[in-house]
């Protein structure tokens, strides 16, 4: 707490007690007032009290002595008229002798008459009165009625201050009791001795009295004000008095206070520039370790005597830190320190540290650091003495930096070296290694023997020195690959010296040293001389194979010409056709083994042969419509067996495209969701009206779970129609039966045999398990020999081929199912005996 | 009569196209290549072109493609007749502005049928 602040409390607990005093003297005047008050109204009404009774007392003794005298005798004025209600006594009235005229006045009379002067004398009232009033004016008010019932209880005064007409008045009352000589009068009335007959009361102003008694509330009141101001104002002028002194003091605390506060005040500023100094300090040695630790190489030094003095982190990292200070005699030891062969142990003379101590600048010093523990690095160090600047020794130090990783390397390249020269040397590709001059470094030895050199030694010898007929061009391919370039050829002649060419296919790379610096070039070749004969020889048959295919198709073309004079000529024609086709398949041997060829040589096969087709089938069409004019029907028949042929011809040229289609891998798989019960109905009703012609009962054996599945829909039916259409084909009596069911793959089940453990484990998942749908379409037909089985799937096979001249085909049909069942993902087997029919078995995967 | 136009350059495809055309009620304008199929199309403005593909001098795509610059012919329909039948023949067409595609060798029994379906 500050000064001021216990000076403002001292001030505010002084006018705290002045203030408290002025609140007692406030309540003490204040009481001594009301004290003042009530006192004086007590006395007040005691002497009202005094007051009122004697005024009773003498109106009873006055009463009583008119009582006593049965009246007395007035004379009549008009104040004083005779008694109304006493004129049944006799002599109410008399005469002096002297002629006045006298009535009598009772005491009650008397009395009320006294009282009226009274209340004019004295402004008191007096009042008897009774409940049972001769007089209706007499009558008791409010008051004095609940006085009288008090009376008859046996109360004999009441006395209270009341209100009258808006002054105030002390009230009495007492009884008033019935005497001897009352009797007179009110006899009449049923009183006896002794009985309360009524009640006086006497009613006095209260402000009268008071006056009478000297004394006023609103005096009083002014002088009790007087008095607490002169009170109230002592305590507000001592107030002022010791606050004034209070305040002095403090002010004098204050002061004191304040040269405290500049003296600790100095000394926190010192002690803060001291702080800061020590902290910037602390610092700047902190940031000076940082950078030491940074560095990579390590550092360390000692002092003149030989002490080691600093290291930093990396240092620490090749070899530990020592716990206390190592003679130099013993570092080497202690360190592990080696020479360079990494087997004898360094002396004294030989570490780099003490070297420098010794005032030697030591220079790259290469040494090995072998701990026991960790793996061995190897070490070069440079380092001096450290000098003050008069020169004088201070100690020395010696940065160590690690190229165990390079040495390392280094060794690595020198093994792979060897490696790859062994590689080279025993490759059987020709492969030439050469060095920056085109010098061989290497050779393999089919190197040698491709370019005859035979048991020649080039090694060290200049490529151009050997070859001394390489032309220029090769110079420059050899310099720009020097330069980094990698080049190559697929075949590129080489005129050798003795007039040949050779062909040779090569590919140059430069090679690299471990700095990423070109060391040569390596030579990959390959003499193709023969390959490219052999090629040469392949082209020039495709050639020919070519011009036979136009031939044909311009011998098409002539004879389509002829087709309109002569109907036997296109007979004749479609015959050539048909050998066309048995000759297509002797070319499909030969280009056998030219794939791309073949397919391209197909499009365009299937489309020149399209464009004689056209006016074959169109014009057979148009005759056989009758558009041209009516035929017989031999002639009917006959161009109907042309266009049948024709038509034949034409499925065989789809079939060939299909074929090459899905060779040359053209052929789109669509995957959606059908049914396989409808592709097995719409198969079957395609072949429904040959089955029905020859008499064969078609039917089918569809599981009940066989249902919808994931693959190509069109491609599908086009497997099982040309399945079915084969069976119905080659099937004279009997049954053609399609089955379909679904079943479990059995290479899976297999598979997690093999597997144990793990496919124990995986069969637990039937995601695992593929299902799939067989589908079987099997005959009562001629059947398969077991020996044509193998080629069954082969393109242009159809068994027998004097069998196969009776049934139409084209030979395609089963290698086109083999294949898109292939693709489809699933696997097609025949199963049959010669004579007695086959059977056709093919799955899918369901999705 | 309504006309159909035929590029066509092989004579007797010409032949065979016309024969049924003509005895289907339909007149044939005949053009030997594109060029003169061009200025055929654009002069007798007929109800429908066949088109063959492999044409001399420019082929079919080329003329398609031709004709539909021209936006008074532009609501021709043009069907091309061809016997290329390899993988996306019948998408090259198509793309170059024919309005259908009839594979040789057409078939006389539905040829009628699939061309008027463009008519």
């Amino acid at each position: 707490m500050s000064n001021a602040d216990r000076t403002k409390m001292g001030l505010s607990n002084i006018k705290g007690y002045a203030l408290l005093l002025v609140v007692a003297w406030s309540v003490i005047v204040f009481a001594l007032l009301l004290w003042n008050a009530i006192q004086t109204r007590e006395e007040t009404r005691k002497y009202a009290h005094i007051y009122t009774n004697s005024a009773f007392e003498k109106d009873i003794l006055y009463r009583r002595w008119a009582t006593m005298h049965g009246g007395v005798y007035v004379p009549v004025t008009n104040k004083t008229p005779p008694n109304p209600y006493l004129s049944d006594i006799p002599e109410r009235d008399i005469r002096t002798p002297s002629g006045r005229q006298l009535t009598l006045m009772n005491p009650a009379y008397m009395i009320r008459q006294v009282y009226e002067f009274e209340r004019e004398v004295s402004g008191a009232r007096s009042h008897l009165t009774s409940l049972k009033t001769i007089k209706p004016e007499n009558a008791p008010d409010e008051w004095e009625k609940k006085a009288l019932v008090a009376f008859e209880q046996g109360v004999t005064e009441i006395s209270s201050i009341e209100n009258i007409e808006g002054r105030e008045y002390f009230r009495l009352m007492r009884p008033f009791i019935t005497e001897e000589g009352c009797l007179k009068c009110h006899a009449g009335q049923g009183y006896k001795v002794n009985d309360i007959r009524g009640g006086i009361s006497v009613s006095l102003p209260l402000a009268s009295i008071r006056e009478l008694a000297g004394t006023s509330q609103s005096r009083n009141i002014s002088i009790y004000l007087l008095l607490w101001l002169v009170g109230t104002g002592g305590i507000v002028f001592g107030y002022y008095r010791v606050s004034k002194s209070e305040f002095k003091r403090n002010q004098a605390e204050k002061e004191i206070e304040s040269a405290n506060l500049d003296l600790e005040k100095k000394v926190q500023d010192r002690t803060a520039q001291l702080s800061q100094v020590n902290e910037t300090l602390r610092k700047e040695r902190q940031f000076l370790a940082a950078v030491f630790d940074s560095i990579e190489e390590g550092i360390v030094s000692c002092d003149a005597n030989g002490v080691l003095a600093r290291f930093n982190r990396a240092t620490r990292v090749f070899h530990g830190l020592p716990e206390e200070p190592i003679p130099s005699d013993q570092w080497a030891q202690h360190y592990d320190l080696f020479l360079p062969d990494g087997k004898t142990p360094m002396k004294k003379e030989d570490v780099p540290l003490f070297r420098a101590l010794q005032g030697e600048k030591v220079r790259n010093a290469e040494m090995m650091i072998i701990p026991k523990q960790d793996p061995a690095r190897t070490l070069v160090a440079s380092g001096q003495t450290l000098k003050d600047p008069e020169g004088k020794i201070i100690g020395a130090v010696v940065a160590m930096h690690d190229i165990t990783e390079r040495k390392r390397a280094e060794e690595a390249m020198k093994r792979n070296e060897r490696v790859l020269r062994l590689f080279v040397e025993h490759s059987p590709a020709a492969i030439a290694m050469f060095d920056r001059d085109m010098k061989y470094i290497v050779a393999s030895r089919r190197f040698l023997m491709d370019y005859d050199l035979g048991d020649r030694n080039i090694i060290g010898r200049s490529h151009y020195e050997v070859f001394p007929e390489i032309p220029e061009r090769w110079r420059e391919i050899h310099r720009r690959c020097l330069a980094g370039a990698v080049e190559k050829s697929e075949e590129d002649p080489f005129p050798r010296a003795d007039g040949r060419t050779d062909w040779v296919r090569w590919e140059i790379h430069p090679w690299y040293k471990t700095q990423g610096e070109i060391g040569g070039i390596i030579l990959f070749s390959e003499v193709i001389t023969e390959r490219k004969q052999a090629e040469e020889e392949l082209r020039k048959h495709r050639d020919h194979l070519e011009g036979l295919v136009n031939e044909r198709t311009a011998t098409l073309t002539a004879k389509t010409n002829e087709l309109n004079e002569n109907q036997l000529a296109l007979m004749s024609l479609v015959e050539e056709l048909n050998d066309t086709t048995a000759e297509l398949a002797v070319a499909r041997d030969r280009a056998e083994g030219a794939d791309k060829l073949k397919s391209a040589f197909l499009a365009t096969m299937s489309h020149e042969l399209r464009t004689p087709l056209n006016s074959i089938i169109g014009f057979t069409g148009i005759v056989l419509q009758g558009m041209s004019g009516p035929l017989n029907d031999e002639q009917a028949k006959q161009l109907g067996m042309a266009k049948d042929s024709a038509n034949h011809l034409l499925a065989l040229i789809n079939d060939v495209l299909d074929i090459s289609k899905i060779e040359a891998g053209q052929v789109e798989i669509i995957r959606r969701p059908f049914d396989m019960r409808s592709v097995i109905e719409t198969a079957l009703r395609t072949v429904l009206p040959l089955a029905a012609k020859k008499g064969l009962s078609l039917d089918s054996a569809i599981a009940s779970d066989v249902g919808v599945i994931i693959s190509d829909r069109r491609r599908v039916e086009q497997i099982l129609i040309n399945l079915v259409g084969n069976a119905v084909k080659f099937t004279e009596q009997g049954f053609v039966r399609v089955a379909a069911r679904l079943v479990r793959s059995k290479e899976f089940g297999a598979r997690s045999d093999e597997f144990g453990v793990v496919s124990a484990l995986s069969t637990q998942s039937s995601a695992l398990h593929r299902d799939l749908v067989e589908i079987s379409v099997a005959d009562t037909g001629i059947g398969i020999k077991p020996e044509d089985l193998d080629k069954l799937f082969k393109p242009f096979s159809q068994v027998d081929t004097g069998l196969a001249r009776n049934h139409e085909g084209t030979g395609l049909g089963l290698s086109i199912c083999g294949k898109l069942v292939e693709m489809l993902g699933g696997t097609i087997r025949v199963e049959s005996e010669w004579g007695k029919g086959s059977k056709f078995t093919f799955t899918l995967p369901l999705s | 009569m309504k006309k159909i136009l035929v590029i066509e350059d092989n004579e007797q495809n010409l032949y065979l196209v016309t024969f049924i055309l003509e005895k289907n009620g339909y007149e044939v304008i005949p053009a030997r290549d594109g060029r003169e199929g061009i200025d055929l199309a654009s002069k007798v403005r007929p109800a429908l072109i066949l088109l063959d593909i492999q044409l001399p001098v420019m082929d079919g795509y080329a003329v398609a493609r031709e004709l539909r610059k021209n936006p008074a012919l532009d609501d021709i329909p043009i069907v091309a007749v061809t016997s290329y039948a390899m993988t996306g023949d019948r998408e090259r067409a198509l793309e170059a502005g024919c309005t259908g595609y009839i594979e040789k060798p057409i078939n006389p029994e539905t040829f009628i049928r699939d061309i008027e379906q463009y008519l």
